[in-house]
């Protein structure tokens, strides 16, 4: 792909050949508004924000977002023709969009209320909310979505990513003029399992998620990178969270992986960093696990490793990070026990993001030399198991696992002699390595709760509490 | 009475001028025997020497249209535009109503010239009788070979469809024609591509007026002086002007381009209904920018002289309004329709099309205020030249022509909350 030279605003820039001139303006750090444009779908040219002046072309203005670059293009995106056409399509947007960005959840992150300070700042000149259009609003459109219409501005970014991107046409505009208006098949739900990334995709407050609705304003949220754990594909996402409770994960953009998009289930799973958590060590009494202190729960594990003998086997989780497996195989050449990995069965899988693999890190696991199943665990076997979030059930061939490693109350965690508070991936900073073979790492968003603790700090603790010549 | 310029109305009033033996009767079908024999590119050479340009409004020259298409080995499409849907137009019906024929022959010409394989002719969907027409003189020459496989011996192949909207105005635009035609929902596209790169079903594709077809067999049987012996230097050949309004005479109207406006009025259409004086004529169709009586002296029914004048020939529709006719409840009626047939699609012609229907709508409710006529300008001002299709600059054109030319009758109906007009409503439906 050669290059063109083009001019933007009197500079004059070589950009790629083919780029439209929207990307193009975007990569040398010119930012022209819009709504319709979305890079992962396809271009639709409704929205008119993107409106720009573009010489040699015709005499009226041009929409960058479909038109591509040439050689010699001399591109204003800050005249006062320019200007103008955007306050007018500002003013054209808001004309029927309802204000009700006090209890709207977009607010904040909404290209309405943007645009409206950067680019129009002009008064209404309507007479009242007697002459705005009125649609549907707060229509439960699915299991996790709800739908504005009075907000929407008809982008059909959601309409295009629901038959270009997932092929699955569930929503369609109905109507012409101003009463045109985004809606499912009568009464049908959007039960798609990406239908949430309409609440990313969507400029304005039209689509929300059920999931976030009225817990937080955008504003108050510090947004974490990190990898979602969910499977095997590593899936980029934002955690975000305001004083140590996480709110929301989003998808973060990767081009390579997930670009703007994740599935449902990745993304509600963040419940799972905040319910049903472990937080102090508890140890088997009687018959029930009682909470205790590090020590004790360190001195009781490291009682039962010694006492297996030969028998001490690790299983580790496939979700386990690169440096939390490469811990737990250190401990095993330490103390001569074979590690096993942990996958589960297998779960859904498309043609989109999601693998069956449920697992974040098999294959970085795997190569690290750990490739025997958790089914080929002994059945006399002693078992050291190192958990993540949302465990898949562990093969019932293995005998229940002795000392746990886990972030939640899980089953396995119940039947133990032993269980350690663990942190979960939104808490420690680690590496996956995707399907793929690519390597991510992520830092954490979040301090772990209680007293837990990252898996590589507590097998260091155990394996001094192992060497501590006093535990019998 | 047929005069010697009319060539596509010639056979009109005739009985059963839509049959295929008084078409044959005239001559028919040989022109497009003719063109079969002739190369492509001569055919495509001839409409454009002809001068002929299209007659569904934009006036661009047919025969240039057609070198379009690009010349690789996809299948290629003729679209025919029967959805007439501009008000005031009604041309196009009664080619197919009375000649149905003409428009089939200009079809196997515009095909052979573009190297097509079929033609789909998409049909207004309330012209339930024309739509019959054309189907029964589609399957006539089918009948006869003049369609289908090997057409009159010449081993070419070419199949005719016909296609009926479902109501939308702005289906008559290409690309929505296209869309529409796919089975879509019918919003136009953003060009690039352009149709004859990826028109219909993705593949090459024009798409041409029913009158700008129809005209094609006389030029190709008579050659392109015999065609420009009528009209002007630019604007050859004749026109169906469509002419509804205040004259004794509404119709259609075949006269050369060019000719005087005031004699088409006086002249072929009666003069003016009541004879009442003239207040101003919509010449092209309801997009057009309005011309008020005096504006209408020594302009001519052309291309050239419509646009000196400050408006546009479009498709011919001239509305011809009678002194007595409130100008504030037609623009009322003009804003309610394109609010109405706007897609939906672009921002500014979605929003902005209801809101000039709103503000019209108070103004005739005796609730408007001065404020709101220049309010409506700059709305019309903001939709101009903003959007993928040209409906947002119909729907702002009778906004700004109208209220400039008729400042004084609009500001007094504002005043006295209601019209001094004898006629306060141009049609019955709207209180």
């Amino acid at each position: 792909m050669g290059t063109v030279k083009i001019t933007i605003n009197g500079q004059e820039y070589e950009v790629e050949e083919g780029k439209t001139v929207l990307q193009a303006a975007a990569e040398v750090g010119v930012f022209i508004p819009h709504f319709c444009y979305h890079p992962h779908l396809p271009i639709s040219g409704n929205c008119r924000m993107c409106l720009v002046d573009i010489k040699p072309g015709p005499p009226k203005l041009s929409i960058a977002c479909a038109t591509r670059v040439a050689d010699g293009m001399e591109i204003d995106t800050e005249n006062e023709k320019v200007q103008a056409a955007r306050r007018a399509v500002m003013e054209f947007l808001l004309k029927n969009h309802p204000v009700d960005c006090p209890i709207c959840d977009q607010a904040g992150e909404c290209y309405l209320q943007d645009y409206y300070m950067r680019y129009d700042l002009e008064s209404s000149r309507i007479q009242g909310p007697k002459e705005k259009v009125k649609k549907r609003k707060a229509l439960r459109a699915g299991p996790n979505l709800y739908l504005d219409t009075e907000r929407c501005v008809l982008c059909t970014r959601c309409v295009r990513f629901m038959r270009d991107v997932v092929k699955d046409e569930q929503l369609v505009i109905i109507n012409r003029r101003d009463k045109a208006e985004i809606t499912l098949f009568p009464g049908k739900e959007l039960d798609h399992p990406y239908g949430m990334c309409l609440t990313d995709l969507c400029p304005v407050g039209a689509w929300t998620s059920a999931d976030f609705r009225f817990k937080q304003r955008a504003w108050f949220l510090t947004n974490s990178p990190s990898v979602c754990p969910q499977c095997a594909r590593g899936c980029n996402i934002w955690i975000d969270h305001r004083q140590g409770q996480v709110y929301r994960t989003r998808p973060r953009v990767n081009e390579d992986i997930n670009k703007s998009f994740m599935c449902d289930e990745g993304r509600l799973s963040y419940h799972s960093i905040i319910d049903n958590r472990l937080t102090v060590p508890r140890v088997a009494e009687e018959g029930k696990m009682k909470k205790t202190s590090w020590s004790e729960a360190l001195a009781a594990a490291a009682k039962t490793i010694k006492g297996a003998g030969a028998k001490l086997a690790i299983v580790i989780s496939g979700s386990l990070t690169l440096e939390e497996a490469e811990a737990a195989k250190a401990l095993g050449a330490k103390l001569g026990a074979k590690l096993y990995v942990h996958e589960g069965e297998p779960g859904w899988e498309d043609d989109f993001l999601r693998r069956a693999d449920r697992n974040a890190n098999v294959k970085g696991i795997n190569g690290l030399e750990i490739k025997d199943k958790a089914s080929a665990v002994g059945e006399d076997a002693v078992v050291l198991y190192l958990e993540t979030l949302c465990p898949n059930p562990l093969p019932e061939s293995m005998p229940e696992p002795a000392v746990v490693l886990t972030p939640q109350l899980s089953k396995a965690a119940g039947g133990a002699k032993v269980c350690l508070p663990a942190a979960c991936f939104a808490e420690t900073s680690g590496t996956f390595v995707n399907f793929e073979g690519v390597e991510q790492s992520f830092e954490p968003a979040v301090e772990p709760p209680g007293e837990a603790l990252s898996h590589v700090e507590i097998l260091s603790r155990l394996a001094a509490a192992l060497d501590n010549k006093q535990v019998a | 009475m047929a005069e010697e310029y009319h060539i596509l109305t010639k056979n009109w009033g005739k009985p059963d001028s839509h049959k295929m033996a008084t078409y044959l009767e005239s001559g028919g079908y040989e022109a497009a025997k003719k063109a079969l024999g002739m190369e492509p590119g001569d055919v495509c050479q001839t409409v454009l020497d002809a001068g002929l340009r299209g007659r569904g409004g934009a006036g661009f020259p047919t025969g240039r249209k057609w070198t379009f298409m690009p010349k690789d080995d996809r299948p290629r499409y003729l679209c025919v535009n029967a959805d007439e849907g501009e008000p005031g137009t009604f041309k196009d019906r009664d080619i197919m109503r009375f000649d149905p024929h003409m428009l089939v022959e200009g079809i196997i010409i515009a095909c052979w010239g573009m190297q097509a394989c079929a033609a789909y002719v998409y049909i207004r969907g309330e012209f339930v009788e024309p739509a019959q027409r054309v189907q029964d003189a589609i399957d006539e020459a089918y009948a006869k070979g003049f369609l289908g496989e090997d057409i009159f011996g010449k081993g070419y192949k070419l199949d005719v469809y016909t296609h009926l909207g479902a109501g939308a105005y702005v289906c008559g635009e290409e690309t929505a024609l296209i869309n529409s035609l796919e089975g879509k929902k019918g919003q136009p596209r953003i060009r690039p591509p352009f149709p004859p790169q990826r028109g219909a079903f993705d593949m090459p594709t024009t798409v041409n007026n029913v009158e700008s077809i129809a005209a094609t067999p006389f030029i190709i049987a008579n050659g392109p002086e015999a065609y420009k012996k009528w009209g002007t230097e630019k604007s050859a050949g004749t026109k169906l002007f469509c002419v509804s309004g205040h004259v004794k005479k509404p119709g259609v109207y075949e006269i050369p381009l060019g000719t005087p406006m005031m004699e088409l009025i006086d002249k072929h259409c009666g003069g003016m209904l009541d004879d009442m004086k003239l207040k101003a004529v919509i010449p092209g169709g309801s997009s057009t920018p309005i011309l008020r009586a005096e504006e209408c002296e020594g302009v001519n029914m052309d291309y050239e002289s419509i646009a000196a004048a400050g408006s546009m020939l479009g498709s011919g529709a001239m509305i011809v309004i009678g002194e007595g006719t409130c100008m504030v409840t037609t623009l009322d009626v003009l804003t309610h329709f394109y609010a109405h047939e706007s897609c939906g699609q672009c921002t500014p012609c979605r929003e902005g099309t209801g809101w000039m229907a709103q503000i019209t709508g108070r103004i005739v409710k005796g609730e408007g205020s001065v404020e709101d006529l220049d309010l409506l300008i700059s709305i019309a001002t903001n939709m101009s030249g903003n959007t993928i299709c040209p409906l947002a600059d119909a729907a702002a054109g009778p906004v700004k022509s109208f209220i400039p030319k008729f400042r004084d009758e609009f500001e007094t109906y504002i005043r006295e909350r209601s019209s001094r007009n004898e006629r306060p409503y141009p049609v019955k439906w709207r209180k």
